[in-house]
């Protein structure tokens, strides 16, 4: 993966993290939430999940809960 | 009339006695003694301090007559005591018939582990991982998923990996039809014996009492997957609570 390719898929999951508000079944932004609706997008050509975003991603993303 | 005046007190051969003079009767008087001593007066004003005295033995006879009196008073006529006011009371021991076992507190302790970490799983590919064990008495399996239907696998101690199929749990998740979320997970039993298997020749559980009937020690390692059966990519998180008892 390229690091373009990279700041890329971080820029989609800030964007994710910024437009979170809570619902009744998800009252906080957590890993799971992110990947889920990460996926949506349809963008997650590459398949990442919880442990990507914890190994490349910066704060607040890499430390949402599990 | 002072002593000089008296003739001190003699024996039979006219010898002095052991005397003292006595101011009331105006003459020399014989010591007298008992048990090879003399006789003497004390006076009070030369005891140490704390001896005995008539008054302080007058009042510890007065102390002993009031606690002979109290006694008196808690006691009915054959001795035993009376209780007549109310009394908190501490039970100890057991009230349990002989025949009966004792209640045993058991400690529990527990471990919430996630094993799979919001994974993209892509549609019917299953996630799986290696699960082993350390003496747990109870393992259980929370599924988060956001695609239907899914269904949850694992190993049997036969047969240790994740594809033998969804009946090591109870309930079984096999073709589930409902989504979860971390929040709001779904949860499994993992049942070694896989019970709900008919061909095993085991009388399939039909309620968490006697699924645990069925509890035995997980294998010390087994694979556990989440398949997904649907047509988009799911993502999923897998977490096992282990459970440990002493």
């Amino acid at each position: 993966m390229t690091e373009q390719r990279k700041q890329q898929i971080i820029n989609d999951l800030m964007s994710i993290y910024n437009a979170f508000e809570p619902t009744e079944d998800e009252f906080v932004l957590s890993m799971f939430v992110l990947i889920s609706r990460y996926n949506a997008t349809g963008h997650n050509v590459e398949l990442i999940g919880g442990d990507w975003v914890i190994e490349n991603c910066p704060e607040p993303l890499k430390s949402l809960p599990v | 009339m002072s002593y000089s005046s008296k003739r001190i007190k003699r024996d039979a051969d006219q010898k002095p006695i052991p005397q003292y003079f006595n101011p009331n009767t105006d003459d020399y008087e014989a010591l007298q003694g008992k048990n090879g001593a003399y006789n003497v007066n004390v006076l009070e004003s030369a005891l140490p301090a704390g001896a005995a005295t008539d008054a302080k033995l007058d009042l510890i006879l007065s102390k002993l007559e009031d606690v002979e009196s109290e006694l008196t008073a808690i006691k009915s006529t054959n001795g035993i005591k009376k209780i007549e006011d109310t009394v908190a009371v501490q039970l100890t021991g057991s009230s349990l018939p002989d025949t009966q076992a004792l209640p045993v507190k058991q400690a529990f302790n527990y471990e919430l582990e996630t094993i799979i970490n919001a994974e993209s799983v892509p549609s019917n590919q299953t996630s799986f991982k290696i699960i082993t064990t350390n003496g747990e008495a109870e393992l259980w399996f929370l599924v988060s998923i956001d695609k239907q239907p899914w269904r949850l696998t694992a190993g049997t101690p036969w047969f240790t990996q994740y594809s033998w199929g969804p009946q090591p749990f109870f309930p079984v998740r096999n073709n589930v039809a409902n989504t979860s979320t971390v929040s709001v997970p779904i949860i499994s039993l993992y049942v070694p014996l896989s019970p709900s298997l008919s061909s095993l020749g085991l009388t399939a559980p039909t309620t968490m009492a006697e699924a645990r009937q069925f509890l035995t020690p997980p294998p010390k390692s087994f694979g556990v997957g989440v398949h997904n059966g649907s047509a988009e990519t799911a993502t999923v998180t897998l977490k096992v609570l282990r459970v440990w008892r002493s």
